[in-house]
């Protein structure tokens, strides 16, 4: 929650939700610090592996009150995005708000206010704020790769995702890609073209959606939608009409989801053999599997170099490395030469001490927030860009435009006891029935619409967005853009 | 045929009537909102669940069908 007057913000990262929150919050008066460990903005944009990009069409995925260019591409790549983030810097001014190549190593309450210890290029510091807003994500800067034993044996390179910034590194070798997400299809896509054999393994199959539905229809239109989100499982607090159609209506959205099974894996070709005679199905219903950490929007033709037998894809763990491979959990083991772990980030906040995670309660989903933005235990510690959601942007400009309006004082917060309560009833629900994970108290996903509404309705905004005579239809079958949501940021 | 359809219609303007009075007394009176908007939403959502009302039967009975075969066939292949 918020405290005293609020005069100064330290913000840590300098990415989407950082840059937001810088503009938000000089808006309202308060002098910012963005502090980012990197000498450039852009977070997770600013570098990243061989080609990567936006993996949601750029209506979805810029900011509401600063469009993309029209010659922009669909699907934005990374460094065009990262030049698009120094345009928004430089159109709202918060270029001077940026402390790049300062490493933010610990948070302390010192009183009233934050007191942050900072390492420069040159020297180290402790400077105090009314406020900090973390705007680092969700994943912390350390790679998740998981410990395999034997990795002595093993004579071959072994690399995260990340460290592959040009695919000619794995020209003319044997490559393990471990792993199902965007980053590692991204990488054994890419790699076909280069190396000398690619294998993609992984325990768990996802729902790939692809990004035309039957090839016509972009994603968007069979998943983000208002009708689409009463078939989901429903929100924390469902208005009646949900309840009844997951009660006694429950057959409605079961075939709903059934159909859409059908269609990804028809259209996708799920039962494609792959080693062992597994197929590509995933064993999760998509309407659960949607809420997973890994979100595949996989790029066009992964599926048919699998097919073609150009990706060898296993679907199995890892045992361990050997002199000349890795061996798998089914009994294969694969020669290779290098090991590429698409396996994504740790989460974490290396810089919060163990007093703060404990305030948060933080445990095995991560910690639950206000709105995922405040808890009441620790004041004037605020997290924006915490939450997955496929318009990540969005949501993290509204965040920021809520934590703006809170700390102006026109959007007012229930008691302490009123937030606990809330964060309980989130905590209780997400536990009842979403896909265990570290991310699952900040995943939102196919829920985002509700979540927008929420912020929304606390800053007196109508959550229903669409204009004109034909209001209400669109409102049903037509996604949320960005744009929507322009004259609320 | 015809007699389906009218039960799935009026079925429709059942349940839409009901999603338009939730729409009215949640959003009406609540600052910052439109109440012409507000007003134009519930009776397109009254006038859509009833026209589509016959619709949305057959599909909730297919379901029933095809949710019953596979609950069915699951405990057959767990036994």
């Amino acid at each position: 929650m918020i405290v005293g007057e609020v005069r100064t913000a330290a913000i840590i990262g300098a990415g989407v939700s950082g840059l937001a929150t810088a503009k938000c919050l000089t808006r309202v008066g308060i002098q910012c610090a963005v502090f980012d460990r990197n000498p450039y903005l852009g977070g997770v944009w600013a570098d990243g592996y061989h080609d990567f990009g936006v993996q949601v069409q750029k209506d979805l995925y810029e900011f509401p009150d600063f469009p993309l260019s029209e010659e922009a591409s669909h699907f934005t790549p990374g460094p065009v995005f990262r030049e698009y983030l120094e345009d928004y810097c430089d159109h709202f001014g918060i270029r001077e708000c940026l402390r790049l190549g300062t490493r933010v190593t610990l948070i302390e309450r010192k009183g009233d206010r934050w007191s942050l210890e900072v390492d420069g290029s040159e020297s180290s510091e402790h400077i105090e704020f009314d406020l900090v807003v973390v705007a680092a994500g969700l994943y912390s800067e350390t790679p998740n790769v998981p410990n395999i034993p034997k990795r002595e044996d093993f004579g071959g390179e072994v690399l995260h995702a990340s460290e592959i910034k040009d695919i000619s590194q794995l020209k003319g070798r044997r490559v393990a890609v471990i792993g199902y997400g965007k980053s590692a299809t991204d990488i054994a896509g890419s790699a076909v073209e280069v190396a000398d054999k690619i294998h993609l393994v992984f325990r768990t199959a996802h729902w790939p959606v692809p990004r035309k539905l039957l090839g016509i229809l972009p994603f968007k239109w069979g998943m983000l939608t208002r009708l689409v989100a009463a078939m989901i499982p429903p929100y924390v607090r469902p208005s009646p009409i949900v309840r009844a159609i997951h009660s006694i209506g429950y057959p409605l959205p079961w075939l709903f989801w059934r159909v859409v099974e059908l269609l990804l894996s028809t259209q996708q070709r799920l039962r494609t053999q792959i080693a062992r005679g597994e197929t590509l199905m995933p064993e999760t219903p998509v309407e659960f599997d949607a809420f997973t950490e890994v979100t595949m929007v996989p790029r066009p033709g992964l599926i048919d170099l699998i097919r073609s037998g150009k990706i060898s894809a296993h679907r199995t763990g890892v045992n361990a490395y050997s002199s000349n491979g890795i061996d798998l959990a089914d009994g294969d083991s694969l020669e290779v030469d290098c090991v590429v772990f698409g396996t994504g980030w740790k989460i974490g906040y290396p810089y919060l001490p163990k007093s703060i995670l404990n305030s948060l309660d933080d445990g095995p989903d991560g910690f639950y927030l206000y709105r995922h933005v405040l808890h009441p235990s620790v004041p004037n510690l605020a997290f924006v860009g915490r939450a997955s959601s496929f318009m990540s942007v969005t949501t993290f400009a509204l965040q920021a435009k809520w934590l703006a309006e809170v700390v102006a004082g026109r959007v007012l917060l229930p008691d302490a006891e009123a937030m606990r309560s809330e964060i309980n009833a989130l905590k209780s629900w997400k536990q009842s029935w979403m896909p265990e994970g570290p991310a699952r108290s900040a995943t939102l996903l196919l829920h985002m619409c509700h979540y927008h509404d929420e912020l929304l309705l606390d800053m007196s905004a109508d959550p229903l967005r669409k204009r004109g005579i034909l209001a209400p239809i669109s409102e049903l079958i037509v996604p949320y853009r960005a744009a929507d949501f322009r004259d609320v940021v | 045929m015809g007699d389906f359809f009218w039960i799935g219609t009026a079925i429709g303007a059942a349940i839409g009537l009901l999603n338009m009075l939730f729409i009215l007394s949640s959003r009406l009176g609540q600052t910052g909102l439109n109440q012409a908007k507000t007003i134009w939403q519930g009776l397109w959502v009254w006038a859509l669940w009833t026209v589509f009302g016959a619709y949305v039967l057959a599909l909730w009975l297919l379901g029933v069908v095809f949710l019953g075969l596979s609950r069915i066939l699951r405990r057959g292949s767990e036994a």
